[in-house]
């Protein structure tokens, strides 16, 4: 399917739409906005273009809901970081704030109107237990998992099993690396940390511009997360906009991507960003880019997959096809040989299958 | 046309299929489930709401769905959607009626952020609206049942929706949310009192619904002014007492029963102190509901003026 034909791919192209349509049309998009997480982005939109009063009565109500929504997110996803800055100063160590946390302390363009789940910090490896000590002193805890799930995180993940904080039900996510040890591909995390940029705060810092579009193509392409895969690719279109006013912002993206070996990745990325926000990427990147195809599945499978990932099939009940979709991108990446040769990995995988095997 | 006009078929049909787009309050929400008890059910409760059709927006679409193909045969599940975002995962088989209408709570708590949303129950008279705060178990929609039942008007049982502009309550009467014991006190009511099939062994117990009356749906459009908050403590045997609350104190509380006051931030602040500036508030300990609503009935309540001026005083010497 082209994504040029569906509406809500349409609006986040071009706002200014949102004051042509009929409140037929409104029916169809709204809920559908609303499943993808992108209606509070409209909401944004529509009153940073001042269109709110140019659209029908019934839908304003909606709209305001979901900009206080957004309001409330900025405010504490802020919040948030201060608490996990104040809870790490005594360790002493540097903390690169990832994704959503990011773009919201460095006040970017895809920050606005988004809504954020957890938050994701990465530290140096070494410091994981200090890191995890003072979380656990200031009020996060692991979730209740049973042993095979943390084990799994802690030998094969990229992160500590997700802490939830008692108090305010936040969820912060501590990586060493941005990619699974499972994965095939491998970054060396200090690679980052030696070209983070530093923030306002102390020993706060974010990735650098090219890192940080290529962390959350990895993160989507390569994690298979496209649970919101709509935003996310949002994200990373709004991301390369911003960031293509840069001077050589583009060669340093195809070098730091051969660099980190997230060519792959990156390529999958620049191919659904243009493909559904026809994100403006020069034609020399784009030759470049296409050598970096994967070998398998061909591309109209991976067209169809992201697609029905991304974009809601139904909003009226469970969307099986699209919960379908997102399944199979989560599994698509083969892990390593060494991985899948582990029972932990498919203890993890396939749980059902490890529960009857258990009884 | 209202829901109790369609013929079981129809009914049937049109919620498994499309939906039934059903008027509740300010809001057109779509009724959509394919499992026959149900719908049975929403045809007993929901006799009275008109069916909007001949609107063409459509603000919360909820279903109730029994999962299709094979997982019809094998580990059978149900799910509740709103809007395209799952409410509740596994719907036990024997307690669809209850997670219904949670799912519908849950889905306008969390959708309609352009109200002050309290978990509370409101009635109303004389334009005058009574707000009862109290936690799962604590008398509130036996109260509310109650008073509903005896001259005030349902306004809601679960949400009471303040708009952040002028501050007054919309109202939302949907079926009154019954449990355990007061399902008994609340049928005693009268033969007026319809209620709806029982759920047993719920995570809250027996759970059944109460129809909400004609009059409360047919001036669904009609806001009220805030005037009272009651935090209700139902303790058996205890004597009817009502004691008045520093306002500091009624914020507070309040805050902590409402969904999103965090939510709106300062305007959150700002509504919600000043509609408890305007309002009276007492925390009340009952065992008996016909006490409790002969006092409610009493001259101090029913007034069609609002004398503040009694309450006040009463308040200050605090």
């Amino acid at each position: 399917m082209d994504p040029s034909d569906h509406m809500l791919v349409q609006v986040l192209r071009d706002p200014e739409k949102m004051a042509t349509l009929s409140l037929s049309e409104w029916d169809a998009l709204k809920p559908q906005a609303r499943s993808t997480l992108v209606i509070s982005k409209l909401a944004t939109m529509a009153s940073e273009l001042s269109l709110m009063d140019r659209l029908p009565s019934q839908v304003v109500p909606h709209l305001t809901s979901a900009h206080v929504i957004a309001a409330r997110h900025d405010r504490a996803i802020r919040w948030e970081v201060n608490c996990i800055q104040r809870a790490l100063r005594d360790v002493d160590i540097p903390i690169i704030l990832l994704k959503g946390a990011a773009y919201a302390i460095m006040k970017m363009t895809c920050a606005n109107g988004r809504i954020y789940g957890d938050t994701d910090i990465l530290v140096p490896k070494d410091r994981l237990d200090a890191v995890e000590d003072a979380l656990i002193r200031h009020g996060w805890n692991s979730d209740q998992y049973n042993s095979y799930h943390e084990q799994y995180f802690r030998k094969w993940l990229h992160e500590l099993p997700p802490m939830r904080h008692h108090e305010r039900n936040t969820v912060i996510d501590v990586h060493h690396t941005i990619l699974p040890l499972t994965d095939t591909l491998r970054v060396n995390p200090q690679m980052l940390f030696d070209s983070a940029i530093p923030t306002d705060r102390p020993n706060v810092f974010v990735l650098s511009p090219p890192d940080m579009v290529l962390h959350s193509a990895a993160h989507l392409f390569r994690n298979g997360d496209f649970v919101h895969g709509l935003r996310d690719l949002s994200d990373l279109d709004e991301l390369l906009r911003q960031f293509s006013k840069q001077d050589d912002f583009w060669d340093s993206l195809l070098n730091r991507a051969t660099q980190l070996k997230l060519t792959l990745p990156w390529h999958l990325a620049a191919r659904y960003v243009e493909y559904f926000f026809h994100t403006p990427i020069p034609a020399s990147v784009r030759q470049t880019v296409a050598k970096w195809a994967p070998s398998w599945p061909g591309t109209p499978v991976v067209d169809k997959l992201v697609s029905r990932a991304v974009l809601p099939w139904t909003v009226d009940q469970r969307d099986v096809r699209r919960q379908m979709a997102i399944s199979l991108l989560a599994h698509w990446p083969l892990p390593r040989l060494k991985a899948a040769m582990t029972g932990l990995f498919w203890t993890k995988r396939m749980p059902w299958f490890a529960k009857q095997a258990a009884t | 046309m209202n829901v109790g006009e369609l013929n079981k078929t129809k009914l049937l049909h049109r919620l498994g299929t499309n939906g039934l787009p059903v008027r509740i309050g300010p809001f057109t929400i779509n009724f959509k489930t394919n499992v026959n008890s149900l719908a049975d059910a929403i045809r007993y409760l929901y006799t009275d709401f008109s069916v909007a059709d001949k609107c063409n927006f459509i603000d919360y679409r909820v279903s109730l769905m029994r999962a299709g193909g094979l997982r019809r045969w094998i580990a059978p599940y149900m799910t509740v959607v709103a809007e395209g975002t799952s409410m509740f995962s596994k719907v036990p088989v024997n307690a669809t009626v209850p997670y219904w209408e949670w799912g519908l709570n849950r889905c306008i708590a969390k959708f309609a952020q352009h109200y002050l949303i309290l978990h509370a129950a409101v009635i109303e008279r004389h334009g005058n609206a009574l707000m009862i705060v109290g936690t799962s178990g604590s008398g509130k929609s036996t109260l509310c049942a109650g008073l509903t039942f005896n001259g005030w008007r349902l306004l809601s049982d679960e949400l009471t929706m303040l708009s952040t502009e002028d501050c007054r309550v919309t109202p939302l009467a949907r079926p009154i949310t019954l449990k355990n014991e007061s399902l008994e006190i609340v049928r005693q009511l009268g033969s007026h009192v319809k209620i709806g099939p029982e759920s047993h062994g719920t995570v809250k117990g027996t759970v059944a619904h109460a129809r909400p009356p004609v009059e409360s749906l047919r001036r669904s459009d009609e806001q009220a002014t805030p005037r009272w908050f009651i935090f209700v403590d139902y303790q058996p045997g205890a004597t009817i007492q009502l004691k008045p609350v520093t306002k500091a104190q009624a914020v507070m509380k309040i805050a902590h029963n409402a969904f999103n006051y965090g939510t709106l931030g300062v305007s959150g602040f700002e509504s919600l102190t000043q509609i408890v500036d305007t309002c009276v508030c007492y925390n009340l300990t009952y065992s008996d509901l016909d006490e409790a609503v002969a006092l409610f009935n009493g001259d101090q309540f029913n007034t069609g003026q609002f004398t503040k001026r009694n309450h006040i005083e009463f308040c200050e010497v605090n």
